[in-house]
């Protein structure tokens, strides 16, 4: 599994170089540079991976699979915040483990729904299921909610799922074929609902909606989504453009503790 | 069969009803302590009895939603709820009647979630979250309305029966025992399992390492 990851991972980088560059990004396991012939990897018959890391595969990369990666990131990341906060509560296993499904898969459901997309994609998908199980048990196990680690790895993984969630929902909604101000708001759905039903559920006011530019941050990247493509940039450019923006302005919004001013006219004096 | 005196999905709609009853009761009490009017009180019971249910047929994409072709859901739960409001001030003596037909409701919902999502094809996995999520969305969605933490999710051996009996639905399923005869062994298991917890007192321990 780690090796599919990193090569997912060079794949991507290769890509970029590739692109900007024209040559395939050198690495010092991936000797012969050739240009591909043949598409004939050598798959390990136990495991159905590729073998070795060869130029063939790499040159083969196809987004969906990096993207899958980042979702299930993201995934793990609202899962583990579902249940810190679940533990906070003393909730009971089962009781954080559901918590921990409905903050990772409640605004993709929502938004599924909306769009009448059936069947649901974690029925289809029991990957989403089985890792949310296994990181909210896993994280009732051994770790410690009070941990200081756990919080600064937690809003990393939060600000990931975040640019995630948001490119995921904005390409589902457009996909479905709903217009520009729609996709974002489904963009948004997908980021924020599962949030907002936790702390519901949790009986405390939705963090999401307080909190340092969250929202903001998804319209943005949205809106360049949406200016990118009018322009006509590559796909894959204008991903981890909308992508990137988004991670920064959060990351650098929780560094520099960014509020929106209060835009009401008559200042309350407290 | 014709010679059955009572066949098994009568059987299951009547303990589905006696869910619905439990659940609008459940619901009305939580509305009137919070100071809800008629009509509040009313619908925050609809939430409760019906809401875990439709969210599952949501979620499955299956309509029309069952209590929009079948009245008597909506109807029970109107009436029900009317008269806990008027005879509210006896509530204390049907409370251990409550856990009961609440009991009663977790092991009916639980059945039919878990039957539906199998009816339409999906893993079992999903199967065992529908069935607890039948069972358990409705109150979650009436304590959210009624600004409370929700118990069922705390301390209650709650979703733990319902996942008990799915696993012991699937486990016999796996062993080849008619599926008719599997369902009211679900529904015992469920059943069996919440009264006893709530006999003796049961809780799930903490799992964490570090105390």
């Amino acid at each position: 599994m780690i090796q599919t990851v990193l090569m997912h991972v060079y794949a991507f980088f290769n890509t970029c170089s590739l692109a900007l560059f024209d040559r395939p990004l050198d690495v010092s396991w991936s000797t012969e540079l050739t240009v591909a012939t043949d598409h004939q990897v050598p798959i390990d018959p136990a495991t159905q991976l590729p073998i070795i890391l060869t130029p063939d595969i790499v040159t083969t990369f196809e987004p969906t699979s990096f993207m899958f990666w980042l979702d299930m990131l993201g995934i793990f990341a609202c899962s583990v915040s579902g249940t810190i906060l679940a533990k906070h509560k003393n909730f009971d296993v089962f009781g954080c483990m559901l918590v921990a499904m409905v903050t990772a898969i409640g605004g993709g459901t929502v938004r599924d729904v909306i769009l009448d997309r059936h069947p649901l994609f974690w029925m289809v998908d029991m990957n989403y299921l089985l890792l949310i199980s296994l990181s909210s048990l896993g994280f009732q196990i051994f770790c410690n909610p009070a941990s200081r680690h756990v919080d600064a790895l937690l809003k990393l993984f939060d600000t990931i799922g975040l640019a995630v969630f948001t490119l995921i929902g904005i390409k589902v909604a457009q996909s479905m074929g709903a217009n520009i101000p729609v996709s974002l708001l489904l963009g948004v759905i997908t980021i924020i609902v599962g949030g907002i039903i936790r702390d519901m559920i949790c009986n405390e006011i939705p963090l999401v909606l307080q909190q340092e530019v969250y929202i903001t941050a998804a319209l943005i990247g949205g809106g360049l989504y949406f200016v990118l493509e009018g322009l006509g940039v590559t796909d894959w450019i204008t991903e981890v453009a909308t992508m990137s923006t988004i991670f920064v302005i959060r990351t650098l919004a929780i560094r520099f503790d960014w509020q929106f001013p209060s835009i009401g006219l008559v200042k309350n004096h407290s | 069969m014709a010679d059955e005196l009572v066949s098994p999905d009568t059987l299951l709609y009547f303990l589905d009803m006696i869910g619905v009853i439990a659940c609008a009761i459940a619901g009305t009490l939580l509305a009137q302590h919070k100071g809800f009017d008629i009509a509040g009180c009313i619908l925050v019971s609809m939430v409760n009895a019906i809401g875990g249910g439709t969210l599952r047929d949501m979620a499955l994409d299956r309509h029309p939603l069952f209590w929009m072709t079948d009245l008597n859901y909506v109807i029970v739960i109107t009436i029900t709820s009317v008269v806990i409001q008027v005879f509210f001030h006896l509530y204390h003596k049907i409370d251990n009647a409550l856990n009961l037909f609440d009991a009663i409701g977790l092991a009916a919902f639980s059945v039919i979630g878990f039957k539906v999502a199998l009816a339409q094809d999906v893993s079992p996995m999903i199967a065992v979250m529908m069935g607890v999520w039948t069972a358990i969305v409705g109150g979650l969605f009436r304590d959210i309305i009624c600004n409370e933490i929700p118990l069922l999710l705390q301390r209650e051996i709650y979703i733990t029966a319902s996942v008990a009996g799915s696993v012991t639905y699937l486990l016999l399923d796996y062993v080849g025992i008619d599926a008719g005869i599997n369902e009211f062994i679900m529904l015992g298991v469920i059943f069996a399992v919440r009264m006893l917890a709530l006999r003796f007192d049961w809780h799930l321990p903490s799992i964490r390492l570090v105390k």
